[in-house]
């Protein structure tokens, strides 16, 4: 079959495309199809022909979203796990950031195990909840960072400058 | 928005090219100024991320296997975080790499395992 967002060829299965990352339509048995000839409103974008179709516009939760697993879930929206974030965080923002830093890779880690699964909404959830807990560590590794300055910091400068001075 | 992608992984790489070459003229033990892990300072165990900037001093100067010692994590991490966020920055979007199921569950276990294990008799250096 063909992706219903990049157009290129890909796997007939429920995985996100090899190519782009979007998550395929479940698209409905042909049996399904039979019924009434009038034109659905949701699962527009089933496409059993294999045909091309041009890529839809992004609708993250707008109209035509019809739930987890639904007929409307929206093709081609992709939905960011921040994971490279978090594992910078983790290690970069140690000890105050990383402990957000894992949670955040966690929640990360679900985003990419609820795409596969199908589960839109909830990869929605994880991934605000991903970048939630990213924002909270760095303004948590921000103020850790500035009030150790003011604390230890300055001992730091003036045992330098002191040295420096001793060498002259 | 393709010249604005260029211009921050220019920006990026700048500012990664003038960390490397202050690290490069500073030994991080005697420097002084180099931020020493505050987690290391109060439990006196080892984070993932401790050893890095010693290690990248190592490496900075080719000796591998002492920065291997100092952080192996970071042999995994680093090509990742960098390669990774210089394709992210020039496309846009994560490679797909990092969209597998697999992925950050592997990299979750890695951390946890490995911040665990180097406070343990089990690490072997």
């Amino acid at each position: 079959m063909y992706c219903t967002n990049c157009g290129n060829d890909r796997p007939d299965n429920h995985q996100p495309c090899p190519n782009c990352g979007a998550v395929p339509q479940h698209v409905p048995p042909a049996s399904q199809q039979q019924f009434g000839s009038s034109p659905q409103e949701f699962g527009q974008v089933g496409n059993p022909q294999g045909q091309y179709t041009p890529p839809p516009p992004p609708s993250i939760g707008g109209p035509g979203y019809g739930g987890p697993g639904g007929p409307g879930m929206p093709v081609g929206t992709k939905v960011p796990n921040y994971l490279i974030f978090s594992i910078i965080m983790t290690i970069c923002c140690c000890p105050l950031g990383s402990p957000f830093g894992i949670v955040s890779i966690i929640f990360g880690a679900s985003v990419n195990s609820k795409l596969a699964a199908g589960d839109y909404a909830g990869a929605q959830k994880a991934s605000a909840n991903a970048r939630l807990w990213l924002i909270i560590g760095l303004v948590v590794a921000l103020a850790g960072m500035i009030l150790s300055f003011f604390m230890g910091g300055f001992e730091d400068i003036t045992r330098l400058m002191n040295e420096g001075a001793a060498n002259r | 928005m393709k010249a604005l992608r260029i211009a921050s992984v220019a920006a990026a790489a700048l500012v990664a090219a003038a960390g490397a070459w202050v690290l490069y003229h500073n030994e991080p033990t005697t420097a002084g100024f180099f931020p020493a892990c505050l987690f290391r300072k109060l439990t006196g165990l080892d984070c993932p991320g401790c050893g890095m900037t010693r290690g990248l001093y190592h490496l900075l100067h080719g000796h591998v296997w002492t920065a291997f010692r100092f952080n192996p994590l970071m042999f995994v991490l680093l090509p990742l975080v960098l390669g990774g966020g210089t394709i992210a920055l020039l496309r846009g979007e994560p490679p797909a790499l990092t969209r597998k199921p697999w992925f950050g569950w592997t990299v979750l276990s890695l951390i946890s395992v490995f911040w665990v294990v180097r406070n343990t008799p089990l690490w072997p250096f």
